[in-house]
């Protein structure tokens, strides 16, 4: 069996793409809420240099945070799918704005794990830095991260 | 007579300087002292069992025993070790490990309720005796 592609075929292809498009907008989708005020987050409660603190900010917040700032084509779906999940992901694994609700072996945990992730380049999410051009870090950014991580995890376990 | 006086003196200064020269590991604070984490023998069986296969130095998945290996656990760093300890309990505790994918293959290898309950008090309890007797 033969498809022929004419000009009719385009025009109905498109037309049934734009309809799709149209309706997959109506499936519901909570967008993960925004909080702007947290007493227990990470930067606002810890002695950490500025360079990491804004790098921290800029790289991982806007999955690790309540503070997300969304992007312009998070309300359109399909991409508005993609966008909540990595956030309601990001922030089960580690929710930065919680930060010190968290006991010590906790944040030693994520102190760890944020060194490995970082370290190794899996963070931040390359999708996502692909398209956030500010939130990719260099190798020596990274290492600035490492280093602090290291250094804090230090500062906690010795602490008292 | 001489010469051999001469080679004691030789070996003698040699290991005088390598003594200035070379500084312990545990002089440093950024080097960890040995940590003192004792695995009972019922603890150890079941990461032998369960999770020793892929969590050690010969073990052929990289990302595995670059997460954890149990031949190094205890050259870290002590907060790094508090963080694996953690790590193990989270990880045991929500069913993450072992991994439901190498469990189609080797089903021997699920833990059941004890031996979960055994591992997780034990990671818990060793983490928090570290962070208490540092």
């Amino acid at each position: 069996m033969k498809i022929r592609i004419n000009k009719k075929t385009i025009i109905k292809l498109v037309g049934v793409l734009v309809a799709l498009f149209l309706l997959i907008q109506l499936i519901p989708n909570k967008r993960p809420a925004v909080t702007m005020d947290n007493p227990s987050d990470l930067i606002q409660n810890t002695k950490m240099p500025p360079q990491v603190a804004r790098m921290i900010q800029t790289s991982c917040y806007d999955c690790h945070s309540m503070e997300t700032k969304y992007p312009w084509y998070d309300k359109m779906a399909p991409a508005t799918w993609l966008v909540y999940r990595d956030i309601r992901v990001g922030r089960r694994k580690l929710n930065f704005s919680d930060w010190t609700k968290l006991s010590t072996a906790e944040k030693l945990k994520a102190l760890n794990h944020i060194g490995e992730e970082v370290g190794s380049g899996d963070m931040p999410f390359l999708p996502y830095a692909i398209i956030h051009k500010k939130a990719r870090l260099n190798k020596e950014q990274r290492k600035i991260i490492v280093d602090w991580t290291k250094q804090y995890s230090k500062d906690l376990f010795y602490a008292n | 007579m001489r010469k051999i006086l001469t080679t004691m003196i030789i070996l003698a200064g040699g290991l005088i300087f390598m003594s200035f020269a070379v500084v312990p590991e545990n002089n440093s604070m950024n080097k960890s002292q040995k940590a003192n984490l004792v695995i009972p023998n019922g603890v150890h069986s079941v990461i032998m069992q369960h999770c020793f296969m892929c969590h050690n130095m010969k073990s052929r998945g990289v990302k595995s025993k670059e997460k954890l290996n149990f031949d190094l656990l205890t050259h870290m760093e002590l907060p790094t070790i508090v963080a694996k300890l953690q790590n193990i309990s989270d990880a045991v505790n929500n069913d993450k490990m072992p991994p439901k994918k190498f469990l189609e293959h080797h089903p021997e290898k699920a833990l059941n309720a004890y031996d979960k309950s055994l591992l997780t008090k034990w990671a818990v309890a060793s983490a928090d005796s570290l962070l208490r007797n540092k």
